[in-house]
């Protein structure tokens, strides 16, 4: 895509962002999903409290050297949960993009390499799946499984895996039939050897964006049930639930909502710019843009 | 033209009768005996018996979808397990609320995100372009339910210019009715703002670059008139297709924004009957909104046929 020369108009599209600007992004996003990260690593190895311990006589304490963040109706101190809620986000969102991308590439790959009737009942099916939009396959099967961290991880990873099943069949349609397939069929190779060594290759770019993107909407998903009380049940600390927690006394406890949803969005943040500096980098389709 | 319009209405046909299926089969899927859940424990196992042949439960599964399929098309939904209201009936008296939420909060994203993603792209790699760009993907990054939250602290709490929570029919007062939805609207809209304006945006860079924007240009035509009477038109169809799937996103998302802001409206309906474990209800909400969703996508793609003639299958 960069080697085609074009006229004026057409070259200034497609020189895209400066190169700084465009590092920027990535710089920003990588930074912000590293201090995820580290969160996370923090909630599971140490938390300046016990995230769940109940202590009466520092109810609704204000942010103090002693609680960075205040504590909560039960005295819980509030940076100890946000660390532990960062744990549970990470690990429910990164299991459902592995199980969605893992699960849907099979199904995609079986499914555009070998056509017939299966292809045809794995379409409909993903186009059926596709009408419930946004949440709602998701609230559906949470309201089946109760509320529990691999119920989500199921349910979350059910409703994502038609878009990886679309993109890997798209895929493996357009690359069959290009001449190196060809030529792998023709040495003898067998079908299988063909689809894992020369077609699923060209896969790995695209579903590297798409489960970024599926990462961050994960995490959205993952603290909105949590908020409508359908995701990790407590006590175990979610962004989502504490955010919902803190509905009913945020008058007197601003800080019990400010700081889950400002995790949260400093997670999405993350996760968008890095997956928009990706998809500069990676998909060359997007890069003019 | 009517070729295809009839070929993609009937495409529709074998969808719904999927997402039939796929309900069918989500609800049959709940542990427990539905016979036993509806009545209680004290019941006879002659009673459970009874209630079992009149659900039609002793007959195979395939005749128990057929049965069901039947009432759900003539509109026979159930009753309500809590309530023993009829489920068509409570539908249809929440649809008014999330209509207008929607179809507010829809409108707003749209009138905004148009001119904002066409100005973005036509000032591509200016300080302005950068500004719309980085707002977008900061909207992107707030939850509505934070930001709901957020919002109703600050006007209603701190400030206490609009009501904290709260809600009147908008067919009662409408000019009360409009200042409960101020900050439901402007929560479940930002979002979606963001998203449709990247989507102009990109389609909008596209269309910039054809040979026939450029000759427009080069005859001499005034950037005003090359943006609205050749690019606009020719973004409008992708932009018009993003809005239909946000139409969509929104309907599945009602149920977290009106939780937030306790707004009687479908998606409240639907969060209810999950924590009641009242099945008959989270069905008609499922299928209410899948069907609508469904509906838009058809409607959206007819209008696609319309405003762009190239369109064919």
């Amino acid at each position: 895509m960069e080697k085609v020369a074009g006229g004026g108009t057409a070259d200034r599209q497609r020189r895209g962002r400066p190169w700084f600007l465009r590092r920027l992004n990535g710089m920003a996003g990588s930074g912000l999903l590293a201090v995820v990260l580290v969160a996370a690593v923090f909630g599971v190895l140490w938390t300046p409290y016990d995230p769940v311990r109940v202590d009466f006589t520092e109810r609704f304490a204000a942010p103090s050297l002693s609680h960075w963040m205040g504590t909560d109706d039960f005295g819980r101190d509030v940076l100890s949960r946000v660390l532990a809620g960062a744990r549970t986000s990470v690990m429910v969102s990164l299991s459902t993009v592995v199980f969605a991308v893992v699960l849907g590439t099979v199904i995609g790959a079986v499914s555009g390499f070998f056509g017939g009737w299966a292809d045809r009942l794995v379409m409909m099916l993903t186009d059926a799946l596709l009408a419930f939009p946004g949440l709602l396959l998701a609230l559906s099967i949470m309201a089946i499984a109760g509320p529990s961290a691999w119920g989500i991880v199921i349910a979350l990873g059910l409703s994502y895996m038609p878009n990886v099943i679309r993109l890997v069949r798209g895929t493996v349609l357009s690359v069959r039939e290009k001449e190196f397939a060809e030529a792998s069929r023709a040495l003898g190779n067998s079908a299988a050897y063909t689809l894992f060594r020369h077609i699923l290759p060209n896969c790995v770019a695209p579903l590297i964006v798409l489960g970024t993107m599926l990462f961050g909407s994960a995490i959205l998903a993952e603290s909105a049930l949590s908020f409508l009380g359908l995701g990790v049940p407590p006590p175990a600390p979610t962004w989502g639930g504490m955010l919902s927690e803190a509905r009913g006394s945020f008058v007197q406890a601003p800080w019990l909502a400010v700081f889950p949803g400002l995790c949260i969005s400093i997670a999405l943040l993350g996760v968008n710019l890095f997956g928009d500096a990706l998809r500069d980098r990676l998909d060359p389709r997007m890069r003019r843009l | 033209m009517w070729q295809y319009a009839l070929k993609r209405l009937l495409m529709t046909v074998p969808t719904l009768f999927l997402v039939a299926v796929i309900v069918f089969v989500l609800i049959r899927l709940i542990p427990g005996d539905p016979a036993e859940i509806m009545l209680n424990d004290l019941d006879s196992d002659a009673a459970i018996a009874d209630m079992r042949r009149d659900l039609g439960l002793d007959r195979p599964v395939a005749v128990q979808f057929l049965i069901w399929l039947r009432n759900v098309v003539s509109g026979d939904l159930g009753v309500s397990i809590m309530t023993g209201v009829p489920v068509l009936e409570s539908l249809v008296s929440r649809l008014e609320v999330t209509g207008v939420l929607t179809g507010l909060a829809v409108t707003a994203a749209a009138l905004l995100a148009i001119p904002a993603g066409i100005l973005a792209a036509w000032r591509q790699n200016t300080a302005t372009d950068f500004a719309i760009v980085f707002a977008t993907i900061l909207f992107l990054s707030v939850p509505s339910f934070w930001l709901g939250v957020m919002l109703i602290f600050l006007f209603a709490v701190v400030l206490g210019w609009l009501p904290v929570i709260g809600f009147v029919s908008p067919s009662e007062d409408l000019a009360a009715s409009l200042v409960y939805f101020i900050l439901p609207v402007v929560a479940l809209a930002l979002t979606d703002m963001a998203a449709i304006t990247r989507m102009v945006r990109a389609q909008t860079l596209e269309v910039l670059r054809l040979d026939y924007v450029t000759h427009a240009q080069a005859k001499g035509l005034s950037e005003g008139v090359v943006l609205t009477r050749h690019v606009f038109k020719n973004a409008f169809g992708p932009g018009l297709t993003v809005i239909g799937l946000t139409l969509g996103g929104l309907l599945g998302g009602a149920a977290v924004t009106e939780t937030v802001f306790s707004l009687p409206g479908i998606g409240r309906l639907l969060v209810d009957a999950i924590y009641e474990r009242d099945y008959p209800v989270l069905q008609g909400c499922l299928l209410l909104i899948a069907l609508t969703y469904v509906l838009v996508n058809l409607i959206v793609d007819l209008l696609y046929m319309v405003f762009d003639p190239r369109v064919r299958l």
